[in-house]
């Protein structure tokens, strides 16, 4: 029997299954993937102020404003932003590439970079 | 504005901090402290002007993380000099 016979035959048989799958089903509501991410702005803020809070060169009990900057508000030096930031990324769990990683100074800084960025989680 | 060479070592400290998430649990706070002690050390006992002891630097640093990021290494030295910086070094816990 030539193979293409064979195929013919066995998809003959198998319509009736197919007629089952074919019935429509309601929509399932998932998560939204092509919205920026589920997180939304504050409780990116809190995670990241609890970040810099475990941060061993800063005080705990120092209040965080949202726009303190890693360097001016903070005392941390460029070796310590690099610190804080990998911080950042293992919260969220993601790997932010060097070139914006080297931007990101302040605490608004990273609030929205984790806000565009979809893998964030 | 940030320098070429200062992005540099800021890029080496990246992939030294990376390279400590791949090594076992119990080892990673000895190879975290001797990033951040070797790092932080230099970076205080040079003068940022002096641009061919950081490119010496450098060059010293890729060379030992490559050897480091080899799986086989699980184990890191953490001498009395880097305990004693790391406990100055750090807001007291209230």
């Amino acid at each position: 029997m030539s193979l293409f016979r064979f195929a013919a035959r066995t998809s003959a048989l198998s319509r009736a299954a197919w007629s089952v799958r074919s019935v429509p089903r309601a929509f399932v509501p998932r998560a939204g993937y092509a919205s920026s991410s589920g997180l939304s702005k504050d409780s990116i803020q809190t995670r990241i102020f609890d970040v810099l809070k475990g941060y061993e060169k800063i005080d705990p009990t120092k209040v965080l404003t949202p726009t303190a900057s890693f360097a001016k508000d903070l005392g941390l030096d460029s070796l310590d932003a690099v610190e804080v930031v990998m911080a950042v990324e293992e919260e969220f769990s993601i790997e932010i590439p060097d070139a914006e990683a080297d931007a990101i100074q302040s605490v608004d800084q990273a609030v929205d970079y984790i806000a565009k960025t979809p893998e964030a989680h | 504005m940030k320098s070429g060479l200062q992005k540099e070592v800021l890029a080496l400290y990246r992939r030294a901090l990376r390279m400590v998430r791949t090594k076992p649990e119990s080892a990673r706070s000895r190879f975290r402290l001797y990033m951040q002690y070797t790092f932080h050390n230099n970076a205080k006992s040079i003068s940022p002007r002096n641009v061919s002891a950081i490119e010496h630097l450098l060059r010293k640093g890729k060379r030992q993380i490559e050897m480091y990021e080899d799986p086989a290494v699980t184990q890191c030295f953490v001498s009395q000099a880097m305990r004693d910086w790391q406990a100055t070094n750090r807001v007291p816990p209230p």
